[in-house]
């Protein structure tokens, strides 16, 4: 596992200038080594999802430096965020945010006109249990298939770190957990770099570090030796 | 509160409802401006009519008779009647202007408009009455003297006064293109002021009737007089009524397919915004109803949102639309003259306004309609996400090999027909407007070639008095080695004495086949005239039914003897309908005097000394006929300006608003694509290229289109006239790079915003 894949050294994020002025993010820092699973708490405000779309190469922050695989990408302009987001993140949203004119294969398929080694689609569809599904379009599947295939879609990129913004958010539990299921899988089987944003706190014992924030800042960072398998967890 | 609602609601989406507005602006300015000339001058036409008693009837004949004049008078349809006598001929100053000469000796129908002066007196001695325009063109006052020549006779009378004729609201002489008031006069005179002509018969009796068909008291005419007539007219065989007439009617026509083209581009863009709107504010709607809100009234709340633009709009365009034609009055003032023709306010103008509001009203209703009948549980909650579905292009054998662009493009639009819709129809007649611009510019310069290279294929055109000596003019042609030319007014028919219901006025052209005066055929390429056979042209040949072979009948105006000849061929000429014969065919007629009006040579001609010859009233070189020529056409860049202007706004009022409710309809895909790591450049690229395709598509349907508006168009100008469109490949080529370069650079319009697109927003909305 290599230390210090991600670093966010003193990172601030404001909004708005004088009275207007919101600070969604104070002094954060902290370091989320390669192939960790990574869950970050916190109520509404916290500024959790803040961090996230720093980490995401979607908003800069306003100080402080963020290293990702040793490239700080605080300093990174328009069209290296673009690149950076193309090859190296892979994004999970909550809505799925799939293209409903697309179907679920040409969905996964979009990557190939993002990076040029993106994975098979079909392939990446019967990893996620979809191979039954891969000419439906959106509005055709569950709310858990949907997701999987945006899961599919954010693989399909072979990227260093995967993003998820409460990805079980808009899903029934037991959907959920599927769900969840297979993005701990992805960590700990794949190696990949997960980094979720959650209020949920169940899902903190499944993950290896545990993030805690609360009015933009870092509360706690909480190692967990054993985390729990998924499927083991009573939700 | 709910007004509050829709004003916030309308400023968010400013520009959708400021392209309302525009082109409900647009369709009532096209509307108000034609319809309030047209309508305003039609009606002064009728009320000055009324007021002056002008002919509604004219019977031409080789000289009528006071009995006979009594016999018309004593038809019960005949309001009143009176003897007149046309003659032609020219000034002995003033560059021998053309002269129409009415000879009367009463004056109680078609009573002349007396601008300055006295009025018209058909007793006086001394005095000539001319018209007021040929007096400003060459400041002529009222006292002073203008001689006339007329079948040889020089005539000089004192100036009384200055007057209009309701017969010629519309006048160019025989040798323009267009009215050029310098060489036309018209005068009223009395008999006894000439008596040089008391040898000629009356030849015209003109009457009032309230029949509607003048042509249909034919019988009872033809009784009256015992047959001894040559021909029973209506104003709409009078040049000067029916040239402004038919003007007028166009414009009408026009007032209704502009606004009728702009109000179906309104209905589109209110339907696929209120569309969106209503899509957006479900869970609102779900509200409202929840509230208690009556159905009926979030109906009308919504409708109301389509009802603000269209309203304002139609009120601005009516009174700027009233406000812009007061302003261009002079421009049709400077062909047509009709005293006190003012645009006229019409109440058709709020009932359109009414029309375009409620059509747009109608429209936002039908947006909403289908969500108001969800129940408002239901409409509380998210609608599920637009539904994907297979679309017919995936039937296409390559569909899988089609790049993600391409896919992504057909089910776009595949999934929102109602914005293809919208983009189609603005494209079709934007290409159409770009079209008629460029073909205007071509049919234009190939007019000119085709009036200027292959009619008058000479370098010289010499006019003649209208009694001109034969061998007069035999000698001169001789010496010009030139070709003679007789024209004049005849009628024709398919049988022989047909009724006036089937009988047409034209023209008759007598030639000496020397293609000097050129004919051509339906494609504009010369043709020649055979010996023993008459060219037919090709508006009258289609109307009568008639083919190269057939026998045409004709009688010359105010001539009672009917000819028959044979149609060699059938010829294309774009203002100049009738037949065409060659001289010795013409000579030998019976009853005929040959009398030509011109001569046309190839050869340098001198003209201080060809116009030293008493007979000759003018002298044109090529040069002066082409400037002629120009001068007449100049209205047709302002023609091409306007469609050019209409293909542009078209386009970007158009595509614009499809870019814009597609932009917004698409936030949530595109900024996933932005966070997947698809470069804006590839974004935009997606845009483009949709609008690219339904650019090319508009293009392919949208020619047609063109040709065909533009064909109409022109059909429009009257039976007299008949134009030919004539395109060349640079037309299109030139049209298609402004529609294209258009909408390439309506899309570019839409980079900025991708760029600007906030992707966290964006994807923490729900759908």
């Amino acid at each position: 596992m290599d230390k210090g894949f991600i670093e966010f050294k003193n990172v601030f994020k404001k909004y708005g200038k004088g009275e207007a002025e919101q600070i969604a993010a104070r002094d954060v820092s902290f370091t989320i080594d390669k192939g960790e699973f990574v869950v970050v708490l916190g109520p509404s405000g916290a500024g959790k999802s803040t961090v996230l779309n720093i980490l995401g190469g979607m908003d800069s922050p306003t100080e402080g430096d963020v290293f990702v695989d040793g490239v700080n990408i605080a300093k990174l302009k328009r069209k290296e965020l673009s690149d950076y987001r193309a090859n190296s993140v892979g994004f999970i949203f909550q809505f799925y945010n799939l293209i409903p004119s697309l179907t679920a294969k040409e969905n996964v398929a979009l990557t190939k006109s993002i990076v040029k080694d993106a994975l098979d689609p079909v392939k990446m569809l019967e990893e996620v249990g979809l191979s039954e599904h891969v000419n439906k379009f959106p509005s055709q599947m569950s709310g858990g298939e949907q997701q999987r295939v945006s899961i599919a879609r954010a693989l399909s990129k072979n990227p260093k770190l995967i993003l998820g913004d409460e990805p079980t958010g808009a899903l029934d539990s037991e959907t959920g957990v599927m769900v969840l299921d297979l993005i701990q899988r992805m960590a700990h089987e794949k190696g990949n770099t997960v980094i979720l944003v959650t209020h949920n706190a169940d899902i903190a014992q499944c993950a290896d570090k545990v993030i805690r924030m609360r009015s933009g800042k870092i509360r706690e960072i909480k190692i967990n030796e054993n985390p729990v398998p998924v499927k083991e967890v009573e939700w | 509160m709910l007004v509050k609602k829709m004003l916030r609601d309308i400023t968010k989406n400013i520009g959708q409802f400021i392209s309302v507005l525009l082109l409900s602006v647009l369709a009532l300015v096209t509307f108000s401006a034609f319809k309030s000339e047209a309508s305003g001058g039609l009606r002064r036409m009728e009320k000055l009519g009324d007021e002056f008693s002008r002919a509604d009837g004219w019977i031409y004949g080789e000289g009528f008779t006071e009995d006979e004049l009594d016999a018309v008078k004593a038809l019960s349809d005949v309001k009143d009647a009176q003897l007149r006598t046309e003659l032609s001929g020219e000034t002995v100053e003033f560059d021998q202007a053309q002269v129409i000469l009415y000879l009367e000796d009463e004056n109680v129908v078609s009573k002349p408009y007396l601008v300055e002066g006295k009025d018209f007196d058909p007793k006086d001695k001394d005095s000539v009455w001319i018209n007021k325009q040929f007096a400003t063109a060459w400041d002529i006052e009222l006292g002073d003297s203008i001689e006339i020549n007329v079948m040889g006779f020089k005539i000089k009378k004192k100036v009384a006064g200055f007057i209009y004729s309701l017969e010629h609201i519309y006048i160019k002489a025989d040798k323009d293109m267009d009215t050029d008031y310098k060489n036309i006069v018209y005068m009223y005179m009395s008999y006894e002021a000439a008596p040089e002509f008391s040898f000629i018969k009356p030849t015209q009796i003109i009457f009032t009737t309230d029949v509607d068909n003048v042509k249909s008291l034919d019988s009872k005419i033809s009784e009256a007089l015992d047959g001894n007539y040559s021909v029973l007219i209506d104003d709409d065989s009078i040049f000067g009524i029916k040239s402004y007439v038919s003007e007028m009617n166009q414009h009408n026509a026009f007032s209704y397919v502009f606004a009728g083209i702009f109000v179906v581009v309104s209905i589109f863009i209110i339907m696929t915004t209120m569309r969106r709107i209503i899509e957006a504010q479900r869970t609102q709607i779900g509200t409202m109803s929840a509230l208690g809100v009556k159905p009926w009234k979030i109906a009308l709340h919504y409708s109301s949102y389509s009802f603000v633009p269209s309203l304002v709009g139609s009120f601005i365009g009516i009174y700027l639309g009233m406000f812009a034609i007061r302003k261009l009055m002079f421009v049709l003032k400077k062909f047509y003259t009709l005293p006190g023709w003012k645009p006229e306010f019409l109440p058709e103008f709020y009932i359109c306004a009414l029309v375009v509001v409620f059509a747009c009203m109608l429209s936002s209703y039908l947006s909403c309609k289908k969500l108001l009948r969800i129940e408002p549980a239901a409409a509380l909650r998210p609608a599920p996400p637009k539904s994907g579905k297979n679309t017919i292009f995936e039937k296409l054998p390559f569909w899988n090999k089609l790049s993600f662009t391409s896919t992504y493009n057909l089910r776009d639009i595949s999934r929102s027909k109602l914005r293809t819709a919208m983009c189609l129809i603005g494209l079709f007649f934007g290409t159409a407007f770009a079209l008629s611009a460029f073909f205007c510019g071509t049919t234009m310069t190939k007019m000119k070639e085709w009036s200027m290279e292959k009619v008058s294929d000479y370098n010289f055109q010499i006019a003649f008095q209208g009694n001109v000596d034969v061998k007069a003019a035999d000698e001169l042609s001789e010496k010009y080695d030139g070709e003679l030319i007789m024209m004049t007014q005849i009628e024709i028919a398919k049988k022989k004495e047909a009724s006036s219901d089937d009988r047409d006025a034209c023209s008759l052209v007598v030639t000496e086949g020397k293609d000097l005066y050129g004919l051509t055929d339906k494609d504009i390429n010369p043709i020649s005239l055979k010996p023993g056979s008459v060219a037919l042209t090709r508006k009258l040949a289609k109307k009568y039914d008639l083919s190269e072979g057939d026998t045409v009948y004709w009688h010359i105006y105010g001539e009672n003897t009917w000819y028959e000849s044979k149609v060699g061929i059938i010829n294309r000429n774009f203002n100049v309908q009738g037949i065409t014969m060659l001289r010795e065919d013409f000579e030998k007629l019976e009853n005929v005097s040959y009398h030509p009006n011109q001569l046309v040579t190839n050869m340098e001609v001198d003209k201080d000394e060809v116009l030293k010859n008493d007979f000759v009233t003018s002298a044109y070189s090529k040069e002066e006929m082409i400037e002629n020529f120009d001068s007449a056409w100049e209205a047709m860049d302002a023609l091409i300006a306007v469609f050019a202007l209409f293909a542009v706004m078209f386009i970007v009022i158009v595509l614009y608003n499809a870019g814009n409710l597609s932009f917004n309809e698409r936030k949530r895909e595109l900024a996933t694509l932005r966070v997947l790591g698809l470069s804006d450049k590839k974004i935009a690229n997606l845009m483009t290229v949709q609008n690219l395709w339904l650019t090319i598509f508009g293009v392919i349907v949208g020619t047609p289109i063109g040709k065909a508006m533009i064909t109409a168009m022109m059909d429009t100008n009257g039976e007299q006239y008949d134009y030919a469109i004539f395109t060349k490949p640079m037309d299109y080529i030139k049209s298609y790079l402004l529609v294209f370069i258009t909408s390439i650079v309506t899309s570019l319009l839409f980079t900025g915003r991708i760029k600007k697109l906030d992707m966290v927003s964006q994807l923490k909305a729900n759908e």
